[in-house]
This record gives structure tokens, sequence and C-alpha cells, in this order.
């Protein structure tokens, strides 16, 4: 499994150092901002930074997704199913490998926006107004902003982010599995995929919905549905590349 | 052995094999002969564990193939199919992190007598450079059975040479050898037997030498025989 994570990466690593370049060039405004009190500098850099994170973790799934279409619909799919691996472990590498890549990138967004609000508190002297500023920012509501909540809201929206793209990765597989060779295979495959996201959200919407979306039962029961349906889409996929895929 | 029992093979309503059943045996070269179309790409996959039939089985080992297969059956395909962004050397390693059958002895041996350099990426590599390092990779498992799909194909003669010789070397009393391919004078002093497919259909398994000695034919005579008037049957 190491060994084929360790390929997987090898394939996303200039998109994931693409990102790092950009959050650096943001920070890297943010801090001379701070440090020359600019603040439509720093302003600025924070709003690149917010952009940064949501684009990065954006691409960097969305790549991954991108490299699972080609290895299933192209001749490279030897290079992975001549191995003595079975598909389980092939896609079990790349679900880790790319939800692994999220969730860091995810938890390390996470670090640097809180180290930027740290410097800036330091250097403004005005905890409650920051604190204030980021819960409007992120919940349109300051009363419900806590470490806590921020904590588990930031999970939520990486684990999100892995159910997505094990239903991405369901959606390329039964696509390749039923249309091999079909020009219009990534523009059905990206159908599928909403169609099943779709019934996903309203499912969600029927059992989490009467929640307040940033309440700590909803965000607990996010995590356990999204960690849940990740698992079944994971089944589900394998078995299809195991049992009905021809590479 | 290597072992086909009733193998079909169908995709979206068309039939790529129809009830194969044959067996291959350790220290024998095998050709695998037929038009394009006619299954023998299926059959290999197959065989290699790429995909499952969908009815019928095949077993290597009496052992249905499968990921624990793959450990001993080294599959060649045709198009290239390493990563874009791998170099030679890339590809040696990736065969060294995946099969506990490969020998980067070997492979660095077989890239000094072919002149491939490690350092070549394997995007750039002419249609010949691609098939040598192809075979090269390949016959550096110490692989119990061997299935090269058109090894020879879209390469020049002297490219071929060294191919065959790289194919012939690995051959032993201990291990499978199957070569498909267009090119059946080429392959005639080398193989053992030649298996044909028509159709999706197993024609016959064919001895070459007892070919020669009590039907007075060569292989291409054979073939030419064969896919002039499509006969079911054969010797086996």
């Amino acid at each position: 499994m190491g060994t084929l994570m360790k390929y997987e990466f090898r394939k996303t690593w200039k998109m994931k150092g693409f990102v790092l370049c950009l959050t650096a060039f943001f920070e890297l405004i943010f801090l001379f901002g701070v440090f020359s009190d600019n603040e439509d500098l720093w302003g600025s850099s924070i709003v690149g930074l917010i952009f940064t994170t949501i684009c990065g973790l954006f691409l960097i799934g969305v790549y991954g997704i991108h490299i699972l279409s080609k290895d299933i619909n192209s001749k490279q799919s030897y290079m992975l199913f001549m191995t003595p691996n079975s598909s389980y472990k092939i896609l079990g590498a790349k679900v880790l490998e790319n939800g692994g890549s999220v969730l860091l990138s995810g938890l390390f967004f996470i670090l640097l926006a809180i180290l930027d609000i740290m410097l800036l508190v330091v250097r403004y002297e005005d905890i409650q107004g920051m604190l204030d500023l980021v819960g409007v920012i992120i919940s349109g509501d300051t009363e419900e902003f806590t470490y806590s909540s921020f904590a588990m809201a930031s999970l939520d929206v990486v684990l999100s982010w892995v159910y997505l793209i094990c239903v991405a990765y369901l959606a390329v597989v039964i696509c390749a599995t039923l249309l091999k060779g079909n020009r219009i295979n990534g523009l059905l495959s990206f159908v599928a995929f909403i169609i099943i996201a779709i019934l996903v959200d309203n499912l969600h919407d029927t059992l989490l919905g009467a929640f307040y979306v940033y309440s700590m039962p909803r965000l607990v029961s996010n995590i356990g549905f999204y960690l849940f349906l990740s698992g079944i889409f994971y089944f589900i996929t394998a078995w299809i590349m195991d049992n009905k895929l021809s590479v | 052995m290597l072992e086909s029992f009733g193998v079909t093979k169908k995709f979206l309503g068309k039939t790529a094999v129809d009830s194969i059943s044959m067996k291959l045996e350790p220290g024998h070269i095998y050709a695998m002969l037929g038009p394009n179309g006619s299954g023998k790409t299926t059959w290999m996959k197959m065989a290699a564990g790429l995909i499952k039939p969908t009815s019928g089985f095949i077993k290597y080992n009496n052992e249905s193939v499968g990921v624990e297969s793959r450990k001993h059956v080294a599959y060649m395909s045709t198009e290239p199919f390493f990563y874009d962004w791998m170099t030679v050397g890339d590809v040696g390693k990736y065969y060294q992190d995946f099969f506990e059958d490969f020998s980067m002895e070997v492979y660095d041996e077989m890239l000094q007598e072919m002149n491939l350099e490690k350092t070549l990426k394997c995007k750039e590599l002419s249609s010949g450079m691609m098939a040598k390092v192809k075979v090269a990779v390949t016959m550096a498992r110490d692989a119990k059975v061997y299935m090269l799909d058109e090894p020879l194909n879209g390469i020049d003669l002297l490219a071929r040479d060294e191919v065959l010789n790289a194919i012939i070397r690995h051959a032993g009393e201990d291990k499978i050898l199957l070569v498909s391919s267009h090119l059946v004078e080429e392959l005639e002093s080398v193989v053992d037997y030649a298996i044909f497919i028509s159709n999706a259909h197993l024609v016959g398994i064919y001895e070459v030498e007892e070919l020669r000695q009590n039907e007075g034919v060569s292989l291409a005579d054979k073939y030419r025989g064969i896919y002039g008037s499509v006969e079911m049957g054969g010797a086996c």
C-alpha cells in the first residue's frame, strides 16, 4: 500500500507544489503587509489566501480524480493492474493519498490561518474583534463561533471533500466500465457525479437539515455521515473495478 | 502450467473470446497467431489477471489467475504503457518496487546490450526504443510465465533481432513463453508451438517441428492455409 501511495503522490506532486507556491506568495505579501502596517496589503493577501485555500483544496481533489480517470481509461492502467495488488488496494491507495493530501492541505491551511490570526491579534491587540471578524467571514454569526466549532467546521469541510472524491471515483469508474472508449466519457462521468452528489445531498438534508449549520450536533453528525458514505462508495467502486472494469 | 477452461469474454454484446480451452506447459515457447481482432490480446489479458472472463476460467498451477498469479506472470502490452513522467531508469525502479522477481542487474545488462540510457525520457522514445525497454523490463523479471503481446510491432529488422534474442535467452525449462505476433516468419525459428486463433475461437495448437516433418509445411504456410479458409479443430 505504501508503494502504491508513493507513486500516487509522484503523479500529483506538481499540482501540490503549485498550490504551495501560490500560498507562499500570498503569505509573504501578508507578512510584509502586517510588518509594514499596510492594512490594504494584508487585507488583500487574506482574500488571496482564502482564495488559494478554496481553490487549492479543489485543485488537489480534482487533479486526483483526473489521475484516476487517466489511469483506468488509458493504457497506463497496466502499470497499476499488472502489479500484484487488488483493486481494493489500488483504490485504497488513491483514496488515502488524495484524501490524505486534502486533509493535510486542509490542516496546513487551518494552521496557517490560526497563525496569521494570532499574528494579527498580537500586532493589533484586538482579540475579540479579530475573532468576531473571522466568525463573520466563516459563519456570518459571531455568537456561534468558538475555537472548537471552528476546528469541527474545518474537519467537516475536509471530510466532505474526501466524500466528494469518493463519489467522483465511483462516477469515473462506472463510466469507464460502461462507456470505455466513448468520447463523452468524461462529460458523462461528471453528470453521474452530479446526480449521485445531489441524491446524497437530499438525503443529507432530510437527515440533518433540522440542525443549525454550525451547531456541534450537526458538525459531529456530518463527520459521521461523510465518513460512512465515503466507506460505502469506496467498497462499491473497488468491487466494480475488481469485477467489471476492463483495462 | 497455464490452463484455459472454456473461457469466453463478451464486451457489450461482442464476443472477443469464445470458449477457448487450452493448456500451456513450462519449457516451451508458444506463438499466438491470428489476424487483428481475433481475440489474442483479450485472452492474454485474462491470463494475466487484468480482466475477468465472462464465463470459464484460467488457472495457473491449479489456482485461478488473479492478484496472486500476477507475482509469477509477466505481461507486456503491445502499446506503450509507462507513465509520461518516467525515465527508462524510473521504469526499472517501478518494477523493482512491485515485483520481487525483478532484477535491476539483469535490466541494466539488457539496457546496455540494447544501447539504451537510463536517463532517457519514456515519452521521447522512438517506437523501436520503447519496444526494447518494454521487453527489457518484462524479461528482467524471473517470472514463470511471460506473455508478450506483439513485441515486434513497429520496429525495424535489427531491433527485432535484439528483441527476439532477449526473449530466447530467457526461455527455460520451468518457464512458459507466449508471444503474439503477425510476423509469422520471424517467430518460426523461435517457437515450439503455434496457437492459431480466429474470430474469437481457438483453431488449433500445432507443434512447429511436427508441422515441418509430418505435413511438410512451414508455420507461415500453415498460417496461410488456416486464414485462407478457416477451419475449426487441429491437433492439440
